[in-house]
């Protein structure tokens, strides 16, 4: 019987809820995510802001009581907040599992957000925007992002100068509005482990209690830019340069070009014997990491397809030209069969290896709900892997990646020009 | 069981084995919850074995190994990436101060196939000199991209700057000049030193029985013969601290952050356990100590302590990111009072005991996958004794206030300290 048919999907109380018995002994692992639509980097900022004070006290609970509930049963219970969804995540032994559904849930639905948390946070927040000032790789991440996408977009991140603003300018009544607005979407669950999926039904239908949230539909995709560019970040003390590339894909996890894309940006970029991998890094020694994949893409809104690389400052020149030439090579002339056979198994593989653990089960399932697709659809990965055609992934390259539309950013320290 | 093989233990399902042959020692633990294994090469050998000229070798040779074996080379088209990765094997390997370990996740029908592949270079690594060229570059980009980050140059200035004559003073990737200048022969000849089947443990853990395990690592591993020559052995002992020290990097960056560390005992020492109790019940969670004292006050963004588990006696510190307005010396002022408030009142019962239960749950979740347990082997075999994994809880629980506070003040002691500050520069 395949993972779909070992799987209670039910709803209990508001939540769209799976459950899946494994062999595991004690051990039970808890996925969730809800939707949201700031609408904004502002609004975006804010939600993170609320998300990172879910966990410092309830209505009815101070921070340091349910810390030391979970921390006295070795429990662990997260929020985190990305784009237009929140996530929870939780791992705990079995026989702690109604403790810790009930502390989610209140944390979740009924948190505190008071002024000295909010402030905390607050502060804590904006330490961390700041630290990603002189961090070449989030700022190269950042102004490819701009360079990709406009600014209504759920990628789109704004400089550290301008988050700092704008946290600075929300009030505690915005965070308090993000949390009122978080509660208008349906939470999804999926429990994973040494459990029993009725008593868990009961669990969180209990826990969830009167959430009356809904279904959202997909995030309005804002256009894209129309013109690539070329841009350096410079940041003194940093001789390892991080370079990106990329472009907008008009795609989303839906599409049925998607698996196609994926499977190209795979064999282009995607593991050590990938042709990136292979020709910059095993051949010619010109970095120690160089990748490529799709970025961003979800099933609400489209995202990008991204290669990146690092390079030292002697080689910065060279390792460009190179990457280059390898993206123009694939874009020009696809991949081959045996490329593509190759990277079929591949995915099969890792699929079963990812399938190992209560937490690589868990994500899977929430993927296949957050895409809004039957479960069945975790166990026909392999066949749907299988069933892309050479003629296909060449068709998708041909007709989505384009070299001429790249973005390239470089963010570091710049190597100084040799004198006369 | 297996004539090849002599049982030399057995805890919490793992047996342990000796190749009655070569030495070779086989650690198993059968789990057919998933179709999945985990093979793990742990060879006793890092940068506590390197000399001076010869820092980063083992890591060297670590990328060295992924160039190119016998029957595993790009020239035959089955590299090893390409033949692990096509069965969608995770591969990796990493180098510490006392080991190297090579490892694989897959599918267990595959097992086969990862022990090939690691006995091929046990004995079989090319060592090519136009490999050693290329990797050169691309391990001098990796050091490049350690040095972009303050707070790895901090912590790695800290021991170099506490150990001053043993080799955990010097970075696991070496000195940048060593890197640049290691010969192909020096390299050549670290590998002949150490890479034997007796200086190695490999692990297989996952969908598999103990006797097809032992069968399969026999079939492999067997036939390779021990070093002709005695393993060179590490022989340095530190110097006695004698004073505080302290050091300051400043390079550019936005807030600072302040390291502590204590000269603290090695990994089998009964006090690394109290120490390591201390550093839990300091920092871990949000009921600790110096999370509350530190972190919910916003004194400071984050706050972490450890003990590390060396083969020879390391560092226990304290590791704090400054908040924008917090100095350096507010920070040690109650990183320092912290730990003299446990050296004079030791600490309360219910801190060990939340200390021990959330131990308890991390033994339950390292049951999940193989390779969590695969990870805790490695640095249980590195520091000596590959029982030390699963003895960890049982020994921690022995503990009381009373010995958390004997190690506080045996250890934790001014004289014994390093101080490390990274200071931004705008």
């Amino acid at each position: 019987m395949g993972i779909a048919g070992r799987t209670t999907r039910t709803t209990a109380g508001p939540v769209d809820l799976a459950v899946l018995p494994t062999g595991i002994q004690d051990v039970v692992t808890i996925r969730g995510s809800v939707d949201t639509d700031p609408g904004s980097p502002a609004s975006e900022l804010v939600q993170d802001w609320m998300v990172r004070t879910l966990d410092r006290g309830s209505q009815s609970r101070d921070r340091f009581e349910i810390a030391s509930i979970l921390e006295n049963l070795g429990a662990q219970v997260g929020f985190s907040g990305s784009g237009s969804r929140i996530r929870m995540s939780a791992r705990c032994l079995r026989k702690d599992l109604p403790t810790v559904v009930e502390l989610l849930f209140e944390q979740l639905c009924r948190p505190a957000l008071d002024s000295p948390e909010l402030a905390k946070s607050r502060d804590r927040l904006a330490a961390s925007i700041q630290r990603g000032i002189a961090d070449a790789g989030y700022r190269a991440n950042v102004a490819l992002s701009q360079a990709v996408y406009n600014p209504l977009h759920p990628n789109y991140i704004p400089l550290p100068a301008e988050e700092d603003r704008a946290l600075r300018e929300a009030t505690e009544g915005d965070a308090r509005a993000a949390h009122a607005h978080l509660l208008k979407g349906r939470p999804r669950l999926v429990i994973v482990g040494d459990v029993d999926p009725d008593a868990c039904v009961d669990l969180v239908a209990r826990a969830s209690g009167d959430w009356a949230g809904q279904e959202r539909g997909p995030v309005m995709p804002p256009g894209k830019k129309q013109k690539p560019v070329t841009e350096t970040v410079e940041i003194a003390d940093r001789d390892n340069l991080e370079v990106r590339w990329g472009h907008a894909l008009d795609i989303t996890r839906m599409d049925d070009d998607f698996l196609p894309a994926y499977l190209a940006s795979f064999i282009l970029g995607g593991n050590f014997s990938a042709r990136l991998m292979n020709e910059i890094r095993e051949k010619r020694g010109l970095t120690y990491g160089i990748g490529s994949g799709l970025r961003g893409i979800d099933s609400r809104y489209p995202g990008m397809w991204r290669i990146q690389v690092t390079l030292s400052q002697e080689n910065l020149e060279y390792g460009i030209d190179a990457t280059e030439a390898v993206v123009r090579e694939f874009a020009d002339g696809g991949v081959t069969d045996e490329e593509l056979a190759d990277k079929k198994t591949t995915l099969a593989g890792s699929f079963k290896v990812r399938l190992a653990t209560t937490a690589g089960l868990a994500g899977a399932l929430l993927q296949q709900m957050e895409d809004g697709r039957d479960l069945s659809w975790v166990d026909s990965y392999p066949a749907r892997v299988e069933g892309c055609s050479l003629e296909s992934v060449n068709e998708v390259i041909g007709r989505r990646f384009d070299p001429a539309q790249l973005s390239r950013i470089v963010a570091g320290t710049l190597p100084k020009p040799v004198g006369a | 069981m297996h004539e090849s093989f002599e049982k030399t233990g057995e805890k919490a399902g793992i047996t342990a084995w000796k190749h009655r042959g070569n030495g070779l020692e086989v650690l198993v633990l059968p789990d057919d919850s998933a179709p999945v294994a985990a093979f793990m090469v742990t060879y006793r050998v890092g940068s506590r074995n390197e000399s001076a000229g010869l820092t980063g070798a083992t890591h060297f040779l670590e990328h060295l190994m992924f160039k190119g074996s016998t029957h595993f080379n790009t020239k035959l088209g089955t590299s090893v990436f390409q033949t692990l990765q096509k069965v969608g094997a995770q591969v990796n390997a990493t180098t510490w101060n006392d080991r190297t370990n090579y490892y694989e996740v897959l599918p267990s029908d595959h097992l086969d196939l990862a022990m090939q592949v690691e006995a091929d270079r046990m004995r079989g690594a090319l060592l090519l000199d136009e490999d050693i060229e290329s990797e050169r570059t691309v391990i001098l980009n990796e050091l490049d991209r350690g040095e972009n980050e303050p707070i790895r140059k901090l912590y790695q200035s800290v021991w170099s700057l506490a150990y001053v004559a043993h080799p955990y003073h010097h970075p696991t990737i070496g000195w940048r000049h060593d890197v640049e200048t290691v010969t192909p022969d020096g390299l050549r000849g670290f590998y002949n030193d150490y890479y034997w089947p007796e200086n190695a443990t490999v692990s297989v853990i996952g969908d598999t029985t103990v006797e097809d395990a032992l069968t399969r690592v026999d079939a492999h591993f067997g036939g390779i013969g021990n070093a002709p020559t005695p393993m060179p052995q590490q022989a340095t002992r530190e110097p006695e601290q004698s004073g505080a020290r302290k050091l300051e990097i400043c390079m550019r960056g936005e807030l600072g952050a302040t390291m502590l560390a204590y000269k603290s005992p090695s990994a089998l020492d009964p006090d690394a356990d109290a120490l390591a109790l201390l550093a839990s019940i300091l920092t871990r969670g949000k009921s600790s100590r110096l999370y509350r004292s530190l972190v919910d006050t916003g004194v400071v963004t984050s706050v972490s302590a450890g003990a590390s588990r060396f083969r020879d006696p390391g560092l226990f510190y304290v590791l704090a990111m400054l908040a924008p307005e917090t100095t350096h010396e507010q920070v040690e002022a109650e990183v320092r009072d912290a730990i003299e408030a446990i050296a004079e009142s030791g600490v309360e019962q219910s801190e060990i005991d939340r200390t021990l239960a959330s131990l308890r749950a991390q033994q339950a979740y390292l049951r999940d996958g193989p390779y969590a347990i695969a990870s805790q082997l490695n640095e249980a075999i590195a520091a000596g004794d590959w029982q030390l994994y699963v003895d960890n809880l049982e020994r921690l629980s022995k503990l009381g206030s009373e010995d958390v506070q004997r190690a506080a003040q045996t250890y934790l002691v001014r004289d014994r300290s390093t101080v490390g500050r990274f200071v931004p520069t705008a």
